[in-house]
């Protein structure tokens, strides 16, 4: 060979394979049943994370930890709206997890799928990311802070790996998307919904007790009422004792706004229902024989 | 290759000048039809490697970059490890240098040269995992059917396997250390074999 080896690329290699080690420390395999199953992240002290899909709910996994050492880790707790499941752990020496800031991420830049097998360690896929965008409500009703896409192809037993950044600092968890695509559950998020799993160990939905239906508002009653929406909810369902029948609201009435806002699909009805607010009071703009008014529902915890 | 890039450097021109370096110690086997694949040259006297499941006869069409079509003669194949090994003669060759497998870690940038689909194409990714075993290499890396037998090279140029398969997504190549051993007891086989004549 007569030329050199170019050192940009030496250094590229180098700093991506450091990138793997340093995020291989925050990573563990998780065993099923002796075969080789998912991953998890360690989150902080005692705590990993993992897709919580892959449980089946099993209440006790066993985790191989980055020193090699296998330690039983207890599920505190899962959300199925997020895909999250949070593990206790008790280990002696395991280091400190890095984190990304998720405000400093671009498009295009390096990302890489750490996963962890129980004898062959560390595994990695590299990849950029391809978009950043708005949060969203996943299908299950779970709040994603940023909505990640990733140009990285997915290998078997990657869910609940870290995605980091070229620095080896964490960005999320990975779990399965649609059609054999990436889904990313930022930092942002895991550090909510973890903080929510070890308090509780649960995840709070709000409940005011109706079923709802979008309906047509027609034009003779939205000059009655003097209203411009096009479409409404109308309660279908109200269950009895329920937060809803205790602010006096009845099977039929269409409901326009909730805290100022339109609503117009079941769905932002639900959105409003987060864990915050619990205990919090809704404003709702109803419509009834033709007229509309207000009525104020205290938000309720759903049961598990 | 542009979506090689860390904080805004860009290493695909680094990656084309790597593999403009070692396209002469990589082979074409089998011509342009679907069912080709590649091979690389081991040393400067014509012995390429190449898997077994490309390498299914005594002759074979070699075609170098540049300096046409030759016949190259099987020497060895062994379908079990998938390895087969040719031998050109007449000319003097660029062989490819040979990578210390033991140094390579999880997330090393690799490329691999060959004919996908019959034409030359170069791609890069990096080590998926770090070998557990001494036969195997896999690579999170972009490969199809044509690239088998094809060079798996680190950023130095050197070899760490051919392509062989694809696993679950993953990229398997026969490590260069399996090569190696394959080679060394083919060519005193067929030494043996030739003294015997």
């Amino acid at each position: 060979m007569g030329s050199t080896s170019s050192s940009t690329l030496i250094e590229f290699s180098n700093s991506i394979a450091d990138a793997v080690e340093q995020a291989g420390k925050s990573v563990v395999a998780i065993v099923e049943g002796g075969q080789s199953g998912v991953c998890g992240t360690i989150w902080h002290d005692g705590v990993a994370v993992t897709a919580a899909h892959t449980l089946r709910g099993r209440d006790e996994v066993t985790l191989v930890l980055p020193s090699g050492e296998s330690t039983t880790a207890n599920v505190a707790g899962r959300d199925p709206g997020t895909d999250i499941a949070a593990l206790k752990f008790s280990a002696s020496a395991v280091s400190k997890t890095q984190f990304a800031s998720l405000e400093e991420l671009k498009v295009g830049h390096v990302v890489l799928a750490i996963g962890r097998r129980p004898k062959s360690g560390v595994r990695a896929s590299y990849g950029i990311l391809s978009s950043i965008g708005e949060g969203f409500r996943t299908w299950s009703g779970g709040r994603i802070d940023v909505g990640l896409r990733l140009d990285l192809d997915p290998y078997r037993g990657f869910s609940g790996g870290a995605l980091v950044d070229g620095r080896g600092r964490v960005i999320g968890i990975n779990t399965s998307g649609p059609h054999r695509t990436v889904l990313t559950i930022p930092n942002t998020t895991i550090d909510r919904v973890v903080a929510q799993l070890l308090e509780k160990g649960h995840i709070a939905r709000g409940y005011i007790g109706v079923g709802v239906q979008p309906v047509e508002i027609t034009e003779s009653l939205r000059r009655s009422a003097s209203v411009k929406q096009e479409t409404g909810l109308m309660l279908i369902m109200v269950s009895p004792e329920a937060p809803a029948e205790k602010a006096g609201l009845l099977v039929g009435d269409i409901v326009l706004q909730v805290n100022g806002s339109s609503v117009t699909d079941p769905r932002e009805l639900q959105a409003v229902l987060d864990s915050e607010s619990v205990g919090k009071q809704l404003k709702l703009n109803v419509i009834r024989g033709g007229k509309p008014f207000d009525a104020t529902v205290i938000v309720a915890e759903r049961g598990k | 290759m542009n979506r090689i890039s860390l904080d805004g450097i860009s290493v695909g021109k680094d990656v084309s000048l790597l593999a403009e370096r070692l396209w002469p110690s990589v082979v074409r086997i089998g011509g342009t039809v679907p069912g080709s694949g590649s091979g690389v040259i081991l040393s400067a006297d014509g012995l390429i490697v190449t898997n077994a499941h490309v390498a299914t006869s005594e002759r074979l069409r070699v075609e170098l970059a540049g300096r046409g079509q030759f016949e190259a003669e099987l020497v060895a194949r062994d379908p079990r490890r998938d390895l087969a090994l040719l031998k050109m003669h007449g000319w003097v060759l660029q062989a490819i240098a040979v990578a210390d497998v033991n140094a390579i870690r999880a997330g090393d940038l690799v490329v691999a040269l060959g004919f996908p689909m019959g034409s030359d194409a170069v791609t890069a990714g990096i080590v998926h995992a770090a070998p557990r075993d001494a036969n195997w290499l896999i690579a999170d890396i972009r490969v199809a059917p044509g690239n088998s037998g094809g060079p798996l090279c680190d950023v130095r140029g050197h070899l760490l396997g051919i392509n062989t398969m694809v696993v679950d997504g993953q990229t398997l190549a026969v490590s260069a250390r399996a090569i190696e051993r394959f080679v060394a007891l083919s060519v005193s086989g067929h030494a043996r074999a030739a003294a015997a004549d």
